[in-house]
């Protein structure tokens, strides 16, 4: 004997054809359970910088919810007329845990801890304002995450060679963190991109992060 | 006769509408219970010339009696020369599944794996990991194990004579959950190693990461 699934509203789901004889389904997005799902784009200034320089941060400081960090891409990184001396290069993505306090420098969003962020990255606009403690990244040169302990291996990262010459794209797009599973920050977790260039060139570069805030996971 | 399916929280669930009348579904990971979920990425040091063919470069080694390594991913981080050219010729990274992997291999450096390192939840439990051993600038020795015949996947480019170039840009070598295919599954003293061969004389550096859950059973 078979029998019909009919959804909340009544309508029965089908099954496709008599070839494979699979049901539809039809895939959500990760329910924010009222909150909402955000993105964030950041564009760097004319960047200088020495090793391992804080380029990005995110701190998440809600002592309540959850963040769930299902992207973070470098968003290429191109030179300056202004030539490098050849070398090798690295981004890399860490998880900063005990992230206790924001970090310093460059620039931050939202602006200060009391205009609130209003719809500013929201996928929806019905969702909830953003409640990040804060995204920071540098204008012109590194800056720092503040207090936290990074982990001792990256989570993602791209390396690469720069070559003596300016005015080069040295790094497309690339995804330092995607997967089934997302990254899970709780109250004052993090996570923060630095990166290490050779001598004399300037840049300038881009990340973005996406992210769900949610009450359980 | 139809009827409704509910949730264990009493949510009943819905169909997205008449046209495709589609069961909405909302695809979690995979289930770790007490386990956990761990990506990480390793990077070489510069990595000296004359590196010979089939040279690994990374191990990632899996000893627990009793529980799996699920890979999701494995991911080429990207390789580039420095300004000590090569001499032109073809270049590959093999990834092999190793069997029998009874005893590491040494040489290069291994990853911390103690604490909260690489947890993608700081709730999860510690990586239960044997160790992920890469070339920091020779190629690492092999340990005891049995290499399957053929890689499991691979990643083949031409290297010119030309200094500080990047040769390969970031390579999926395994992605299982974007695939929608079966993962790799490691049991007791099972493993990958990635094997490169590069021409001669340059220099040069890659990286690379990896994505697995530690779950009872699969």
């Amino acid at each position: 004997m078979g029998f019909r699934a009919h959804g909340y509203s009544g309508t029965v789901a089908d099954v496709s054809g008599t070839g494979a004889r699979a049901l539809k389904v039809e895939p959500r997005p990760l329910d924010v359970q009222g909150l909402g799902a955000y993105r964030s784009a950041v564009l760097s200034g004319t960047f200088t910088g020495a090793s391992n320089s804080d380029a990005w941060s995110m701190r998440w400081s809600d002592a309540t919810k959850l963040a769930l960090i299902h992207k973070v891409t470098l968003d290429g990184l191109a030179g300056t007329s202004t030539a490098f001396l050849a070398g090798l290069a690295f981004v890399k993505l860490s998880i900063v845990r005990a992230h206790l306090a924001d970090g310093s420098g460059g620039n931050r969003f939202p602006a200060n801890t009391s205009t609130g962020t209003g719809n500013v990255g929201k996928t929806r606009t019905p969702h909830n304002s953003e409640t990040v403690g804060e995204i920071r990244w540098g204008a012109t040169g590194g800056g720092s995450v503040g207090t936290g302990t990074l982990d001792s291996q990256p989570v993602g990262q791209y390396t690469f060679t720069v070559p003596n010459a300016g005015s080069r794209i040295l790094a497309k797009q690339v995804t330092l963190f995607g997967g089934q599973h997302p990254i899970v920050l709780a109250a004052n977790e993090g996570l923060a991109a630095r990166m290490t260039l050779p001598g004399s060139g300037t840049w300038h570069h881009g990340f973005t992060v996406v992210w769900s805030e949610v009450t359980s996971y | 006769m139809s009827f409704s399916i509910v949730g264990n929280g009493g949510v009943v669930a819905e169909v997205g509408g008449t046209g495709f009348r589609a069961l909405r579904v909302e695809p979690r990971p995979l289930e770790i219970g007490s386990l956990g979920t761990y990506r990480m990425s390793v990077i070489s040091g510069t990595m000296a010339a004359g590196l010979a063919a089939d040279s690994e470069v990374v191990q990632f080694r899996w000893t627990d009696a009793t529980r799996l390594a699920v890979v999701h991913a494995f991911i080429l981080d990207g390789m580039g020369g420095t300004s000590t050219a090569f001499t032109a010729g073809l270049a590959s990274f093999r990834l092999f599944v190793a069997r029998a992997f009874t005893a590491a291999g040494t040489g290069g450096g291994t990853a911390t794996i103690t604490g909260n390192n690489n947890k993608l939840r700081s709730s999860m439990g510690t990586t239960l990991l044997g160790e992920i051993r890469t070339a920091t600038t020779a190629a690492l020795t092999a340990g005891t194990k049995t290499l399957d015949a053929q890689p499991i996947a691979q990643y083949a480019f031409s290297v010119g004579t030309t200094a500080s170039v990047q040769y390969v840009e970031q390579v999926r070598l395994l992605d299982s959950g974007a695939e929608n295919t079966h993962p790799v599954v490691l049991a007791q003293d099972e493993g990958l190693v990635l094997r490169a061969t590069v021409p001669a004389t340059g220099t040069w550096q890659f990286g690379a990461t990896i994505c697995w859950s530690e779950v009872a059973s699969y």
